[in-house]
């Protein structure tokens, strides 16, 4: 996975999709009254999907921010 | 027709479409270029639905724009789990859209853009299947 966040990107292994995901797409009160445990296993199978679908099709951008003051955030998968 | 067999004249370049049309072949046929008919074969196999992207592409009335790609399978996965898809800077916008609605839409074959919004601030959405 790679994040770019506005000149500066960093490579992460695929292991931490999601927990990247947690942080960038999905606001953590959408959470409702899941325990920690549910979030997890859901995350797990986020993580799961992405890779397999990555395997199928390539590189997909998953996403990319472009902010009114010129920061960017692209997340690449 | 016999003296264009025996090469001693040629039809009327006018009438080789209705000629081609009457005797059922193509003008390259009629012509002599090739001796097998064409036959062409579009093969439009709709795709996997696992396979498939849904795109939201926020134009927000501020400036910034947001662009989301995700798998359909996982968009399933979260409404499956009872997530909501986030609305993005505090936009309520995305929060209406039906996106079980959608991806039925997209299993039945509709692909390209599903939904186009635009706020009363300026603020547009569209969602597209690829």
């Amino acid at each position: 996975m790679r994040i770019t966040i506005n000149k500066f990107t960093f490579l992460l292994p695929n292991r931490f999709i999601g927990f990247v995901l947690k942080k960038a797409v999905i606001n953590e009160d959408l959470f409702g009254d899941k325990t920690e445990k549910e979030v997890q296993d859901l995350f797990k199978l986020v993580r799961k999907e992405l890779i397999e679908f990555k395997k199928r099709n390539g590189r997909i951008v998953l996403v990319d921010v472009k902010d009114s003051d010129g920061s960017r955030v692209k997340i690449v998968l | 027709m016999s003296k264009w067999e025996n090469d001693i004249s040629y039809p009327d370049i006018t009438i080789l479409s209705d000629l081609s049309e009457l005797l059922g072949v193509s003008l390259d046929e009629l012509l002599g270029k090739t001796t097998e008919p064409t036959v062409i074969q579009q093969r439009t196999e709709p795709k996997d639905s696992k396979d498939m992207i849904l795109r939201i592409v926020i134009n927000d009335s501020d400036g910034s724009k947001v662009k989301v790609n995700l798998p359909l399978s996982l968009i399933k996965l979260g409404l499956h789990s009872n997530f909501q898809v986030s609305s993005t800077g505090n936009k309520e916008i995305l929060k209406d859209i039906d996106f079980d609605q959608i991806i039925k839409m997209a299993e039945s074959g509709l692909i390209g853009k599903l939904v186009e919004i635009e706020d009363e601030d300026g603020t547009t959405v569209d969602i597209f299947i690829d």
